[in-house]
């Protein structure tokens, strides 16, 4: 995943991009500190510890927006789970639509990859394409802080966020690369068989892809 | 330049299985992520 951001057409830097890692702060001190010495290869990278009391990761979401953005301009947040990575213009493409013309309004990257992730390997060894539109993977809100809905993670369902919201979809393919391996949650079957059926039904719905591909559309490093 | 801000939600292995640790006390048997591998983008499993 943050490969596949430090690898972007658009090279982040720390004035104008920003990941937050939320951890919980119940996370192990040695594991904490893993992550710091990751998290210390990237300067635009923040780790965001979030209390176990209840509505604290909207409170730690807003004070991470209140600290970096500009509260007299438009931004954009986005959501991207930490086994997942991002295309090589998804940046490129997200600044072009971060201002005022585009407040309020929800971006999905419907066109993306999906692909398997042997752990023995550590490599892909599956890929094809996926279509999804509104899925949470990449989607983004271009926001303001004087509104009240000022970050993607407000939007609630993702499903469903076409029904509260206006949307643009950019169909760009591939924009994502969606991993599923052993310990995905969709696939949490203990059977082994059942989890085999499970993951050809989900590579089946796409068009294979050749594995050469993956470095043509993503940095993964 | 506009500003971007993403939001990553850092998923663990626990003996129950895969999970994100946000907002919820767990007990921790285990833990792993893909951020700690640089490359590829899905790799690492670290026991603790």
């Amino acid at each position: 995943m943050l490969p596949s951001l430090a690898g972007q057409s658009v090279p982040p830097e720390p004035d104008w991009f920003r990941l937050c890692v939320l951890v919980s702060d119940q996370l192990p001190p040695d594991a904490y500190a893993a992550l710091s010495n990751v998290a210390s290869r990237y300067n635009w990278l923040r780790i965001v510890p979030v209390s176990t009391k209840p509505a604290a990761l909207g409170k730690c979401i807003s004070e991470s927006l209140d600290e970096f953005v500009d509260p007299q301009s438009c931004f954009a947040s986005f959501r991207l789970d930490d086994d997942d990575a991002l295309g090589r213009n998804y940046l490129r493409k997200l600044l072009s639509y971060t201002h005022e013309g585009h407040r309020g309004h929800v971006l999905t990257f419907p066109g993306g990859c999906k692909g398997w992730f042997d752990h023995t390997t550590q490599a892909y060894t599956r890929l094809a394409d996926h279509w999804e539109p509104k899925i949470a993977l990449g989607l983004a809100y271009v926001g303001h802080c004087q509104d009240k809905i000022r970050h993607v993670f407000q939007l609630g369902n993702h499903t469903r966020v076409d029904e509260k919201f206006p949307i643009i979809s950019l169909p760009n393919t591939p924009m994502y690369l969606r991993s599923f391996h052993d310990d995905n949650d969709v696939l949490s079957v203990t059977e082994t068989d059942k989890r085999a059926a499970r993951v050809d039904r989900i590579f089946e719905k796409g068009q294979p892809m050749a594995l050469k591909q993956l470095d043509e559309h993503f940095a993964l490093g | 330049m506009s500003k971007i801000i993403g939001f990553c939600r850092y998923s663990v292995l626990t003996d129950t299985g895969r999970a994100r640790q946000i907002g919820k006390r767990r007990e921790w048997r285990a833990y792993k992520s893909m951020l700690l591998n640089p490359q590829p983008v899905g790799a690492a499993l670290s026991i603790a």
